[in-house]
This record gives structure tokens, C-alpha cells and sequence, in this order.
């Protein structure tokens, strides 16, 4: 019906549009959630016709999996949404929701149309990859340029990861010392089916596996640290569900496992910024940010659970008494 | 589709495979983007944060699989990883990852701030301390 | 780059990796080594800038191709005039802030602690891996029953997040591709958005906003860097200028996906820089935030966007035609920004609200170049003398007047958010009219805030006077008087605001019932840092907004290194 586009695609673009609806239009918290699983999963499929594969596992590891799951597991724990405030309430309740579509629909009107005149002109290029892709060491083009031409973007990207590892943990109790933010790692964790509890320790192993995999897979083939990462933080989140005692663990090592990788990924550009990588540091390196991968969606994860909230009458530190306060500080 | 046969009516356009997800794209981002500064609820508003950031990464990877359309002009538009421009594949993981740390930093200060309205509203209405405490229900007093 | 790694090449990556380094190995540490750890790298990178800075000055742009890729393929750092002189305002305010922050701790934020630890341990804060065994016990004491955790002042986690801050920000500024420029962008806009968490309860919501702010305005500049990259194949920020000029130069139809892609960028870097009216996340956020965090917001991160707005449309976009509408827009937003933030300046009661209002303002100052470098003929008075020359002049002037303005923005607006924080958790308040006459009990802290009143004012001698200078000076050349005019009503504008801050500090002697109703002083005996050296930060900041004055002929030198005209 229309031009060159494979059905497919029409309507699997169809598909989209509508899951995206599904997913901004509903008001309860966990219908969105619900909708943004759905657009993560259409959404893969939409990489994979495109073409990249990477990114599909990317995009249903970390934005599909991981990222949904924590946002469907808000919307679950804190599904009320907070009271209006009666003097903020609209006038006209209609208003918003129109005004909001018909600027919507001008404005996807007028960046089509400025899209489709801005590619008509673009012109090609050809990409100059594979003439250096041997100096690397490995084979995949896209985990040549994630590690080795362009590592020091990934390497301020898990900088990035690691510093959201820091802030979520920061948010919570204390502030320094191995179980600081941790309170929420400490507490127990609801009840589940038996057969739901074998199920994940049956499934965990085999998910483990599969996160390795997509690591050592990286350097011949489609996957990569941040993949594996996220696999391997589904396989935490699914064992302490399982109630698998994993206190001393976390406080033990997510804190050193957050940093090593950016650690070793910076010791180790220190010393090559201007040689590439040897094959075994980049290995190291891979599999050390890895590590610090699972370890800041994890901690993200932890996060999630409040600290016992905080008597408001101490609220202020000014407030507080002097001699406690001394003693604090 | 209304759109695809509008775009196909104004310009004339025989669109490709590339600019079909373009548009897709674009439209993703735009009602994200418009959701997100309508809406009051924080989580609603995360969440259209998430979906205007997967409009974004969809309008880059298409541009990504131009090169596929004009590298190899036999008809290989199907042709799976070999043909897409490695290097903005990269950019889109690379955008996908920080989009997680941002929703991820953004999930936790949504449960902060309404943990410490939730405990704000149980200390007004009653002063009473509730004697049983649930797993979860670790905010409330 | 196969000789040996020259030292300044070496400064040149560790100025970005190091400060990353010390900020993941303080994660590790206690409160006591995080500080120590802190100032020791703000040293360490005064130390790296400086050579940098020094080589630049000789004329030398320095380029370091990371890892031995050269540009399509890798990424290449570069630091030339603009780098250098945004390193080093970076690195004197960095440095400045970190020594307060670790002489007074409580100036970080507010953390929660469990009632119990408090209790039972003296000093919880340097309980290392050590303690672990009875930290343990404890962790299933507080699970069980003990009183509600309370909020304590000072927050540790302010190290990591600050010097990753501070990594983010080296990185925008020595990067020499685009798509790393997001990346580093991204890690400054996180971190930002943490440290203000770090405000305590209050400060989450404006936390969230600043997020939300954060993470759209990147999308944008991510979408319009795809778009550049599709265009000209390369992310390097001088091949894809040199690319786009040689566009402009042969056939015009190509420029719609620059002219598309300049028009996201430049949104999303308004968004993020808070030009009206775009600006309202910008106020809860910094007047909320810690007061050790306050200055490093207002003062650095939005001069991490602005940074990457001159790059963008002097170096990648060249005086293109096409952008004129977009240029005269911005400019537009810019002069309303200066009218707007003023007049709600004036209208704040308290302290660092207005402050923060005056950063809306002084942004303003900073978008007025942009018709300049597309009309840059001498069309006015000198319009007989040699025009090739004299184009380079005016761009020479405008760039030079608005870094200036940015660069004096940034010492003097960390020196008043620094004296500003101070008075707050000095009084517990931050209203104007409570703290008439607090300039008597502390004459150094109103002193430094006159010292940077002096130089956002724009009064003779300081940076911001020379930066006012030059920009009106070039847009005289090129006949551009609405700058003029602009310039005149904002400098009278800020200097009615901040006279309107400063002043009740500074009542004397017939007012001496006011400076009675002084709210009693909060100062504690483990507080003796509110009253002692901690003041000397925002002075020093203070005098260097006013001595800095004189560096205008070397600031536009300096600016010549690498320049695209």
C-alpha cells in the first residue's frame, strides 16, 4: 500500500504507535508500566528489523527487561498516585488532554515533514570500519568501536552507571562505610509461592549462564558487557526473590564491584592513551565492567525500598539537639 | 498509516523502509514529549521520559540503517547487522545505557519523595504507631 | 602519535580521568579520607590545567588521539583558546569550593542516619570495613525496633558525585567529537541532579525536575548530533565543520538537516543552560541545593551547555545564512532573559532564590553574540578598512566579550552562592529582611559578596566590565546598537538587584535595633568552621572577580589559539 516499507514493518510501526498510546494514555500507574513492557518488547523487534541485533539485546536486557521491571515494581509498591491538591485542580479538566493532542499531532505534522525533506537530502557516506577492524583483536564491528575506537565514551558511559550506582545509595541511610544506603538490602523480603521459588532457583543458573555467554560472545558476535550486565543483575534481583541469602554478598562487594570497573578501565587507558588495548586487558576490562554493570542496576534495584522513614519533628538538623547534633558530626 | 499516506500525498513520496521508522520515530518522541509535559504524576512523567528516549534512539538507528539502503543499492534492505553503520549502533547502546541510569536515578526519588509525603500524611492524621509493619511497607511509620 | 606521549598530552587525558579515578576509589573511603582525598585532587588538577593552559598561551592547540585512532574512526581530545581558558575557570572555582566543603563537612548536604547507630558508636562516619561484624549486628537491630531514623548535616556523598562532576566537565571542555561531548554532558547532568539530592527531603523534588530537564535537553542535542553525523559521516567536531562549510560552499539543499539539527541543539542546550523561558527548573534546583553545591551548579554546570553552544555554532556550524532566524530567536530569548530574571530577581525575598534568578539573567548576556557571527561586516564606522580582517575582529570581540562575561560569571556567582549558603546555615535562614546587619558580625563573608556584586554589576575593572566592553565595542562595529542598549539596561537592572541583596547586610549604625532582631546565631561548638577559615573561600573568589579584570587583551589572545575564523 505504501511505497517501498515490507508489510512487516507497517505493522509493526502500527503496533508501536499503539502500544505508545497504551502506554501515556491510561491513568493508572500500572497500566503505563504495563504499556512500556509492551513498547520495550515491540520495540526490540523494531531493532531487529532494522537490523541490529546488539541493539535489540541491548534494548531487551536493560530498556525492556531491567528498566521496566523497576518501573512496574514502583507502580506496584506506590501504585496511589499522590492526592491533587485542591487548589491546583484544573478548571477546565478537558482542557489539558486536548490542547495536548492537537499540539502533539502539529507537532509530529510539522517534524515529519521537516524529516522527510531534511533525509531526502542527506547525502551517503561510506563507513571506513572494516579497514582497521583487524588491529583490534576482535571481530565484531560494534564491540570494536564500544571498546576499542571509541572506549573512552564507554568508559565515561559506566562512569555514568557507576555515579547513578553512587546517587541511588546516597539517597538512602549514611553516607559512608560498606552498608551505607544498603538498609533496604537488610530488610526481608515478601513471601512467594513454593513453586514460584523453585522455578526461579531452577531458572537463575541458566540465566547466569546465558549472561556469560553474551560476554565472551561480544568480542565474535552480537552482545557485550552491558548486556551481560543486565542479565546478570536479573539473576540477583530473581535470587534474593527466591530468598537466597545474599546480605553478605551485597554488603561485601557491591560497593567494590560498582567501582572496579571503572577503576581498571581507567588504569588501564592511563597507560595506553596513545596504543590501543592488548587483547587480555581489554578481556580484563570487559569483564571487571561487567561486574560494575550487574552491580549499579542492582544497586538501583535496592534502592527502590525506602529507608524507614525519618521522624518529621527531627526533620531539620537545626532543630535537632545540639549535644546529639555534636555528637553526629 | 494516516500520517504515512499524508506524507505519501504532500510529497509524493515513495517511502522506504528507513523513513517509515523515521517517522515512527519522530512520532514516539513527540507524543513522549507532550505526555511528559502535560501530566502531573511523576511516575507517568518518568515513563514518558522513557518513551520520548525510545522515539530518539529509533529516529538515530534509522539514520543508522540508511547507510544499509544507500551502501548497498542490490535491494538489501532485510539484510540482518551486516549492513548497519556500526559506529551509531554503538551511540544508540551507548544512549539506551545512560537512559537506564536516568529512569533508574529517577524511579528512586519518585519512591523517596512520595515514601516522605506518605510518612508526612501518617504523622497529620494519626500519631498513633501502627503495631504491624509488612515487608515492603518499610515507609510508613 | 608515535613518538613519545609529550607531559602536557599526558595532562591533557588526566586531566578528565583522574578526578574520575579519585571520585570511584572515595566511594571506598570514610568521611575524613574523602575529604582529604578531595582536596588533594583539586590540587592535583590546578596542577594538570596549568601546563595545558601555559602551552595553549604559546599558540599551540593540543590534540591527543585516544588509544592511536585518529578522528573518523577514534576519538580525539583537543584543547585550544576556549578549552583552556573554561579549564581553568573550572579548576580555580573547582578547587576554591572543594577546600570549603572539606573545611566545613556540613555544608554538603543532609544525610539520614539510623537513630541507634547514632548512639552507639561515637563516630559513625569512619567505621570502615572493619566494623563490619558489629555493623552487622546492629543493621538487624535497626530492621527490627528502633526509633526513626533522624537527619544529620553533612553528607559524604558528596565527594564521588562532585569530582565525577568535575570529571564530566573536564571532558565536555578538552572533547573533541560530538557524541562524546553527550557522553560528557550526560555525566555532568547526573551527577548535578545527585548533588542536589543531597539537599535532604526538600530538595528531592526540585531533584526530579532538574532530571526531567536534564535527560530531554540531552535527548535533543543527541538527535541533532545523529543528524550532523548523517550529514557530514563524521563525529570529529573540526572534520564535520570543515565538511559542512564545503556544503555550504557547493550547493545550498543540503543544509536543511544542519539547519534541523542546529535548531535541536541549540533547544536542547537552552534547556539545559535555563534560557527564558526555559528557565524555571533552574530556581528550586540551585536554591534548594546544599550550599557548598549551589556555587558549583550555578557557577560550572551551566557553563558545560554554554560551552558546547559556542562549540556548536563556531566551530561545527560556521556562519551559515540559513541560521539567521534560528540566531536572532536565541538572541531574542536572551534579551527577554535579562529583562525577565531581573525584574523576578527583584521581586525574591530571599537570598538565594534571588541569586539563582540572577543566574536566569546573566545567561541572557551569553545568547546576544549569536547575530554577531552571522553579520559579522563592519557595515559601521571602520566599514573602509580591510573586511576580511575586520570580520575576524568582530568575531574575535564577541567571543571574547561573552567568555568573558561567562568566565567573571562563574568567579563572582560562586563566590555570592558560597557567601550566600554560608549566611543561610550560619542563621537558618536566608530571608533578606532577617538578616539585616549581618555584615557587622561577619564583614569578610558581606565583603566578598560585594567584591562579586562588583563583577555581575559589570562595574570597571572586573572580568565582567572587560567581557560588557568587548561585546559592546564589536556589536558598535558591526552596527549591531540593539546590544547597546541591552547591555545599559541590564547592567542597571543587576545592579538594582543585587544592591537590593546586599545592602540590609550592610545597615549601620542608626539601625542598630535591626541588627538586634539578627536571628540567634545556630553556631554550635563543633561548628567552629561557620566562623573561621571556611569564609575565606568566597573572598578569594571574590578578589579574583575583580583582579581578573585586567586579563581582557590576553583573554581574546588566548581565544585566538585555534579559532575557526
Amino acid at each position: 500500500m505504501i511505497g517501498g516499507v515490507p508489510w512487516a514493518d507497517l505493522v509493526l510501526g502500527i503496533g508501536l504507535l499503539a502500544s505508545v498510546l497504551c502506554t501515556v494514555l491510561p491513568g493508572s500507574r500500572f497500566a503505563q508500566s504495563m504499556g512500556l513492557l509492551g513498547l520495550g518488547v515491540l520495540t526490540t523487534l523494531a531493532w531487529l528489523r532494522l537490523g541490529s541485533v546488539d541493539v535489540a539485546l541491548a534494548e531487551a536486557g536493560i530498556g525492556g527487561g531491567i528498566l521496566a521491571a523497576l518501573l512496574v515494581w514502583v507502580s506496584v509498591s506506590s501504585p496511589a498516585q499522590p492526592a491533587p491538591d485542591a487548589a491546583a485542580a484544573p478548571k477546565w479538566p478537558w482542557l489539558r488532554p486536548v490542547v495536548g493532542t492537537l499540539s502533539a499531532i502539529a507537532l509530529i505534522v510539522v517534524a515529519a515533514a521537516v524529516w522527510l525533506r531534511a533525509e531526502q537530502s542527506l547525502p551517503a557516506w561510506d563507513a571506513a570500519l572494516t579497514a582497521d577492524m583487524d588491529l583490534t583483536g576482535v571481530e565484531h564491528e560494534i564491540t570494536g568501536v564500544l571498546l576499542v575506537f571509541r572506549f573512552y565514551d564507554t568508559l565515561l558511559e559506566s562512569a555514568v552507571l557507576m555515579l547513578t550506582g553512587v546517587a541511588v545509595l546516597a539517597l538512602g541511610q549514611g553516607d559512608v562505610g560498606s552498608r551505607a544506603g544498603l538498609s533496604a538490602a537488610l530488610s526481608p523480603q515478601p513471601a512467594i509461592p513454593s513453586s514460584l521459588h523453585w522455578l526461579i532457583r531452577v531458572t537463575a543458573p541458566v540465566l547466569f549462564l546465558v549472561g556469560l555467554w553474551l560476554l565472551f560472545a561480544g568480542s565474535t558476535d552480537s552482545g557485550g558487557a552491558f548486556q551481560s550486565g543486565a542479565v546478570l543483575c536479573a539473576v540477583l534481583i530473581l535470587l534474593r526473590s527466591a530468598h537466597v541469602p545474599l546480605e553478605r554478598l551485597t554488603v561485601g562487594w557491591l560497593r567494590r564491584a560498582l567501582v572496579a570497573g571503572v577503576v581498571v578501565f581507567i588504569l588501564a587507558a592511563l597507560v595506553h592513551l596513545d596504543a590501543p588495548f592488548s587483547f587480555p586487558v581489554l578481556l580484563a576490562v570487559e569483564v571487571l565492567l561487567t561486574l560494575g554493570i550487574a552491580a549499579g542496576l542492582y544497586a538501583i534495584y535496592l534502592s527502590l525500598e525506602n529507608p524507614r522513614s525519618e521522624n518529621p519533628n527531627l526533620a531539620n538538623p537545626r532543630s535537632g539537639n545540639p549535644v546529639r547534633r555534636a555528637a553526629g558530626s | 498509516m494516516m500520517l504515512a499516506q499524508w506524507a505519501l500525498s504532500m510529497g509524493a513520496v515513495e517511502l522506504t523502509q528507513m523513513q517509515w521508522y523515521l517517522l515512527v520515530g519522530t512520532a514516539i518522541a513527540v507524543i513522549g514529549l507532550v505526555r511528559m509535559l502535560l501530566t502531573r504524576d511523576l511516575l507517568a512523567r518518568l515513563i514518558a521520559l522513557n518513551v520520548t528516549g525510545i522515539g530518539s534512539l529509533m529516529i538515530i538507528l534509522a539514520l543508522a540503517a540508511r547507510t544499509a539502503e544507500s551502501g548497498d543499492a542490490t535491494g538489501g534492505t532485510e539484510a540482518a547487522g551486516s549492513g548497519i553503520d556500526p559506529v551509531l549502533s554503538a551511540l544508540v547502546i551507548t544512549g539506551l545505557v545512560i537512559t537506564v541510569a536516568f529512569t533508574g536515578l529517577g524511579a528512586v526519588l519518585i519512591r523517596r519523595i512520595e515514601g516522605a509525603q506518605d510518612a508526612e500524611r501518617a504523622h497529620t492524621l494519626d500519631d498513633v504507631h501502627d503495631p504491624e509493619r509488612s515487608g515492603d511497607a518499610g515507609d510508613r511509620e | 602519535m608515535t613518538a613519545p606521549m609529550s607531559l602536557t598530552l599526558f595532562c591533557l587525558a588526566a586531566v578528565v580521568l583522574l578526578p574520575l579515578l579519585a571520585s570511584a576509589l572515595s566511594v571506598l573511603l570514610g568521611t575524613a579520607a574523602r575529604r582529604v582525598m578531595g582536596v588533594i585532587t583539586s590540587v592535583t588538577v590546578l596542577g594538570l590545567v596549568t601546563p595545558i593552559l601555559i602551552q595553549v598561551t604559546s599558540g599551540q592547540t593540543l590534540e591527543l588521539a585516544l588509544g592511536g585512532f585518529e578522528s573518523p574512526l577514534g576519538i580525539t581530545l583537543r584543547a585550544d583558546g576556549l578549552s583552556a581558558l573554561f579549564l581553568a575557570m573550572t579548576a580555580i572555582v573547582g578547587a576554591v569550593v572543594s577546600c570549603y566543603a572539606a573545611a566545613r563537612p556540613a555544608a554538603t548536604g543532609k544525610r539520614l542516619v539510623p537513630a541507634a547507630e547514632q548512639r552507639r558508636r561515637s563516630h559513625p562516619a569512619d567505621a570502615g570495613i572493619g566494623a563490619e561484624a558489629t555493623a552487622h549486628r546492629e543493621a538487624r537491630s535497626v530492621v527490627h525496633a528502633d526509633p526513626s531514623p533522624v537527619w544529620r548535616a553533612g553528607h559524604a556523598g558528596f565527594w564521588p558525585l562532585w569530582l565525577g562532576c568535575w570529571s564530566g566537565l573536564n571532558a565536555v571542555f578538552v572533547s573533541g567529537d560530538l557524541f562524546n561531548t553527550y557522553v560528557g554532558l550526560e555525566l555532568v547532568g547526573l551527577t548535578a541532579v545527585a548533588l542536589v539530592a543531597l539537599g535532604g527531603r526538600d530538595a528531592w523534588p526540585a531533584a526530579l525536575r532538574y532530571l526531567f530537564i536534564a535527560v530531554l535537553g540531552s535527548l535533543l542535542f543527541l538527535i541533532g548530533v545523529a543528524l550532523i553525523y548523517s550529514v557530514t559521516g563524521t563525529l570529529d567536531i573540526i572534520a564535520s565543520g570543515e565538511v559542512i562549510a564545503e556544503l555550504a560552499a557547493s550547493h545550498d539543499a543540503d543544509l536543511a538537516a544542519v539547519v534541523l539539527a542546529l535548531c535541536l541543539i541549540s533547544l536542547g542546550l537552552a534547556l539545559k543552560v535555563a534560557l527564558v523561558p526555559l528557565h524555571r527548573w533552574l530556581i528550586p534546583a540551585h536554591s534548594s541545593a546544599p550550599s557548598a553545591v549551589s556555587p558549583l551548579l550555578s557557577a560550572l554546570v551551566i557553563k558545560a551547555a554554554l560551552f558546547v553552544l559556542l562549540r556548536v555554532w563556531l566551530w561545527v556550524a560556521g556562519p551559515l545564512p540559513e541560521l539567521v532566524i534560528l540566531a536572532w530567536v536565541l538572541a531574542g530569548m536572551g534579551a527577554v532573559a535579562i529583562l525577565v530574571g531581573s525584574v523576578m530577581a527583584l521581586r525574591q525575598s530571599r537570598l538565594k532564590p534571588l541569586i539563582a534568578y540572577s543566574t536566569v539573567a546573566q545567561a541572557g548576556y551569553w545568547f546576544l553574540l549569536l547575530p554577531l557571527l552571522l553579520d559579522p561586516e563592519t557595515t559601521a564606522l571602520e566599514g573602509q578598512t580591510g573586511t576580511t580582517l575586520e570580520d575576524g575582529a568582530v568575531l574575535a570581540g564577541a567571543l571574547g566579550g561573552t567568555v568573558a562575561l561567562a568566565l567573571g560569571h562563574g568567579l563572582a556567582k560562586a563566590s555570592l552562592f558560597l557567601a550566600a549558603g554560608h549566611l543561610k546555615d550560619l542563621y537558618g535562614t536566608d530571608e533578606i529582611d532577617e538578616l539585616r546587619g549581618a555584615g557587622r558580625a561577619h564583614p569578610m563573608l558581606v565583603m566578598s559578596m560585594g567584591l562579586s556584586a562588583v563583577g555581575l554589576i559589570g562595574l570597571p575593572l572586573s572580568l565582567g566590565f572587560t567581557g560588557k566592553w568587548l561585546l559592546a565595542t564589536s556589536a558598535v562595529a558591526a552596527g549591531h546598537y540593539w546590544i547597546l542598549v541591552v547591555l545599559v539596561a541590564g547592567t542597571l537592572f543587576s545592579a538594582a538587584y543585587l544592591l537590593k541583596a546586599v545592602a540590609p547586610l550592610l545597615v549601620m549604625s542608626e539601625d542598630d535595633q535591626t541588627a538586634l532582631t539578627l536571628p540567634q546565631a545556630q553556631t554550635h561548638p563543633d561548628d567552629r568552621a561557620l566562623t573561621g577559615k571556611a569564609q575565606l573561600a568566597p573572598f578569594v573568589l571574590g578578589l579574583l572577580t575583580v583582579l581578573t579584570g585586567f586579563l581582557g587583551a590576553w583573554l581574546t589572545g588566548v581565544l585566538e589559539v585555534g579559532a575557526p575564523w
